[in-house]
């Protein structure tokens, strides 16, 4: 009984992963059909989703980062919101208010009217132009997946997933976000601009006649399915130490870090910019179809988690070296296996 | 399927490992063969042929065991060879993943099983040939050479052994039972009388260095050693030879000589600055055996004048030979009036040689003469009848009567009257003829060397006699200066003959031939022959003349790197 009880698990488990594998398939293929390339950063995107994390899309205006995140949430059936941030965008625009309402009987009553925020996939745009106070009204909403009103703790509606956009090109009126707030962001996604045939390809299909969005690919219940798949995905000690070693090696203060990490990094990764690498990963191994973590997989999913999380100093930013440029130099600096191994 | 896992992953972990410490032996074992064979090599150069293969094979399994044990210490765990074996077949850490759940039986989960079973599909479907890990690497290329390496150190033909070195000139044993030189020489120091006591200490030093020389010969020592302590004993006798009026004397003794300047010493005082005690002898006897009387005189008062003037400049040692000098021109003067006197007694009885020995005696005051002429007349007077007797008192008595009247031959001193009237005494009687013939026997013998003379003699015999015995030794010319050519049996060996002329140069002007080094000297060079050179060293002319210069500086205070680079320069 219990050999027929593990093979089922066994067999819903290697359900779940073959349908990851599927929806990945069909939600690029989907997205596909309205974004025009950006494979890439919807690859990165669903990562972000499965992993129960929050993304950071940065890019210039016009790349389709909005179109992106709409056509994300049309396809997996969920509840949208979108959030403009402007500098007048106050908290409670973001959460909702009570609001006095008037009842038939002549009564009057608060009634909560729910922000934006209370959505499931939540397009947080332009994020760093509204204030700090307005941007920290997300914090508690992003971490604890929950929002206090009026002292009254909301829970948000499963899955939670915040897809924030900002511009890269520095301008009066915007607010850089604090590293705090930086650090809640599983990952930050640059996105790139078309190619000639990627641009010509977006000309021929928005100046004709609009095409209707896709239909939904995955229920709400099959995203939750998958998030509880991923947090399954097994890792091996030796690759987690590896995360830990990158991270690590991100440490400017560290022993012997790379050269590049001492001389343009002010400060390196923490434990979350760790977490982040391994969640990313199983992530990114269950879209694989995978059920285990491998050193490619951090490799892979490096640079969009420690992006946002290295902080860079002066003489960084003056050399105009990139956070990118320091991971490279991370994954070349730290080998993934003992040297004995590698050389056997 | 865990189970399946794990005997699975066990098996290729043990083919892994075994490979792997193989490998690393492999390595160990062509360093030790490298190092063996260097091992071996060094052996073949050195011409040790017998522990050749023992270096090389030890070397070789020293090397392999550390190979083992290094390849045992640095074993890979499971998890090394998981992520090993993850690597060689690509399968994403898989493995490894399986690995960690195949150690924690306890949590069954559903990914856990699904990973194991894909691990074990991938170890199921791995080639071993695809897992094993190479056994040879880029760095087994030198497994062969050095093996070959090693082999060939050990078998090639050894060396043969080294030619002994030649032993170093001077370094080989002598040994002399009983040397002849030595014992004269020995003979001649023990005979030697000191002027005073501090010279006697000298010469007692020098008799048990000889002594002990002697006794080291007997043993057997180098000949470097013993031609050294030869050179240092006869520097001493030279020294010895030379002490006269030297160090604090030397001012009584220049001023000796001032007050000898007078045609009567001339020849004595040149004697003395020579220091030449038998000439001084001799030269003296002359003087006083002069005929004319004042002649006499004055050497006699220029002889007490050198002396009081050595001593008034203190050098007493110098004053006490000049006294000595003096009381025995006394004596010699004595003994020529008496000679004289009878010789001209007895001239009809003379033979002509006798007859030109007294004209010499006469004219020159020759003691060589003087002793022939003795002689002559010890003969004559034996041979004289009563009536030569006879005729020979009224002959006398003639001469004596004779004096003080005018037109006569000058008249005899009081002294000349005396020795006159005695001899005629002596003639009246058998038993005064006697004494008379005895007398002039002693006359002819010569009076008895001085003691400077006779210590002189003894030391020249000494020097000789160890000259002879250096020039033996060595095979060689004996000393600086040493006479090269044949020499009279006559003459001491290493003595050049005397220069016959009044005085010698202060300076000397002779001029070198050419190309020929002195005898016995180091000019830095030395000659060359054909085939023949000079630059080789410890051999030819180096090789001869090396053991007295090295004994040379082994003497003398020079610092003791100098005396290494002699050593070396002559003797490497």
């Amino acid at each position: 009984m219990a050999d027929e009880n593990s093979d089922t698990q066994k067999g819903a488990f290697e359900a779940k992963l073959e349908l990851a594998r599927e929806s990945s398939k069909r939600l690029s293929a989907a997205i596909g059909e309205v974004v025009v390339g950006q494979s890439e950063v919807v690859e990165q995107v669903l990562w972000g989703l499965l992993a129960g994390g929050h993304v950071l899309l940065e890019g210039a205006p016009g790349l389709g980062k909005t179109l992106l995140v709409r056509t994300l949430a049309a396809s997996l059936d969920l509840a949208f919101s979108r959030i403009q941030f402007t500098p007048d965008l106050m908290p409670s625009d973001v959460t909702g208010t009570n609001v006095l309402v008037a009842a038939a009987d002549g009564s009057r009553h608060f009634t909560l009217h729910k922000g934006p925020i209370f959505g499931q996939i939540i397009l947080a745009d332009e994020i760093n132009r509204a204030t700090p106070k307005t941007q920290s009204a997300l914090l508690e909403a992003m971490q604890e997946h929950a929002c206090t009103i009026a002292g009254t703790r909301h829970a948000m509606e499963q899955p939670f997933f915040v897809l924030a956009t900002e511009n890269p090109i520095e301008m009066e009126g915007t607010y850089p976000l604090p590293e705090a707030q930086l650090d809640r962001f599983l990952l930050k996604v640059l996105v790139p601009t078309p190619s000639e045939d990627e641009m010509t390809e977006i000309i021929a299909r928005t100046t004709g006649r609009a095409k209707g969005t896709p239909g939904p690919v995955l229920n709400r219940d099959e995203v939750l399915a998958l998030q509880a798949a991923c947090r399954d995905i097994a890792i091996a000690e030796p690759v987690m130490r590896y995360a830990a070693r990158l991270v690590g090696k991100s440490d400017p203060e560290a022993k012997d870090p790379p050269g590049l990490v001492k001389s343009a990094i002010r400060f390196g990764a923490g434990v979350r910019g760790a977490q982040s690498l391994v969640l990313a990963a199983k992530a990114v191994s269950l879209l694989d179809g995978r059920a285990h973590v491998s050193f490619a997989d951090i490799e892979r999913v490096a640079k969009p988690v420690l992006r946002h999380r290295l902080i860079r100093s002066f003489e960084g930013e003056a050399d105009g070296i990139t956070t990118d440029r320091v991971t490279e130099a991370l994954l070349a600096a730290v080998p993934t296996v003992p040297e004995k191994v590698e050389r056997g | 399927m865990a189970g399946e896992f794990s005997s699975r992953f066990e098996l290729l972990a043990a083919r892994v490992r075994r490979r792997l410490e193989l490998r690393t032996a492999l390595i160990g074992l062509a360093a030790g063969a490298l190092l063996g064979g260097a091992g071996a090599f060094a052996a073949w150069a050195a011409r040790m042929p017998e522990p050749r293969p023992w270096i090389a094979g030890g070397a070789a399994v020293l090397g392999a065991a550390a190979g083992a044990w290094l390849a045992r210490r640095r074993a890979f765990d499971d998890e090394e060879v998981a992520l090993y074996l993850d690597r060689r077949l690509g399968s994403d850490e898989v493995i490894v993943t399986a690995l960690s759940f195949a150690r924690e039986t306890s949590t069954e989960s559903a990914a856990a099983r699904v990973i194991v079973e894909r691990a074990t599909d991938r170890l199921r479907a791995a080639e071993p040939a695809r897992v094993k890990p190479a056994l040879f690497t880029r760095i087994h290329v030198f497994l062969p050479i050095a093996v070959g390496l090693a082999i060939f150190a050990s078998a090639v033909a050894p060396r043969a052994p080294r030619p002994a070195p030649p032993p170093a000139a001077g370094s080989e044993k002598l040994a002399e039972a009983s040397t002849p030189e030595l014992e004269e020489a020995l003979e001649a120091l023990e005979s030697a009388k000191a002027r005073d006591p501090a010279q006697e200490e000298r010469l007692q030093l020098l008799r048990s260095k000889a002594s002990a020389l002697r006794e080291k010969l007997a043993e057997g020592a180098p000949r470097r050693e013993i031609m050294a302590e030869l050179g240092e004993l006869t520097d001493a006798i030279a020294r010895e030879q030379l002490a006269l009026g030297e160090g604090k004397e030397r001012r009584g003794f220049e001023a000796a000589l001032e007050q000898m300047k007078k045609a009567e010493l001339e020849s004595a005082r040149q004697a003395m600055a020579e220091h030449d005690p038998g000439a001084l002898d001799r030269e003296i006897a002359r003087a006083a055996n002069k005929k004319d009387a004042e002649a006499r005189k004055d050497a006699r008062k220029a002889l007490d004048d050198a002396a009081k003037a050595a001593k008034d400049a203190g050098a007493p040692a110098v004053a006490e030979a000049l006294e000595a000098q003096a009381e025995r021109f006394d004596r010699e003067a004595k003994k020529a009036d008496k000679l004289r006197a009878l010789a001209d007694a007895l001239q009809k009885n003379l033979s002509e040689s006798a007859k030109r020995d007294l004209e010499a005696f006469n004219d020159d005051g020759d003691p060589e003469a003087g002793k022939r002429l003795a002689d002559a007349l010890e003969k004559a007077l034996g041979e004289m009848s009563p009536e030569d007797l006879a005729a020979l008192e009224k002959e006398l008595a003639r001469d004596l009567a004779k004096q003080g009247q005018n037109g006569e031959p000058a008249p005899l001193s009081a002294e000349q009257k005396k020795q006159l009237e005695e001899l005629m005494e002596q003639l009246k009687t058998e038993a005064g003829r006697k004494a008379l013939e005895e007398a002039m026997g002693e006359m002819a013998a010569g009076e008895p060397a001085s003691g400077d003379a006779q210590r002189a003699a003894d030391l020249a015999r000494a020097a000789a006699a160890l000259a002879e015995m250096k020039q033996r030794l060595s095979g060689g010319p004996s000393a600086p200066g040493a006479g090269s050519g044949p020499s009279s049996s006559s003459k001491p060996p290493g003595r050049t003959s005397k220069i016959d002329r009044p005085s010698t140069p202060t300076k000397a002007s002779a001029s070198l031939n050419p190309g020929v080094p002195q005898p016995g000297s180091s000019v830095g060079r030395t000659s060359s022959r054909p085939g023949e050179t000079a630059n080789r060293s410890g051999t030819g002319a180096l090789g001869r003349v090396g053991p007295d210069e090295i004994g040379g500086v082994s003497q003398s205070e020079v610092p003791d790197e100098y005396r290494e680079q002699v050593g070396r320069y002559f003797q490497p």
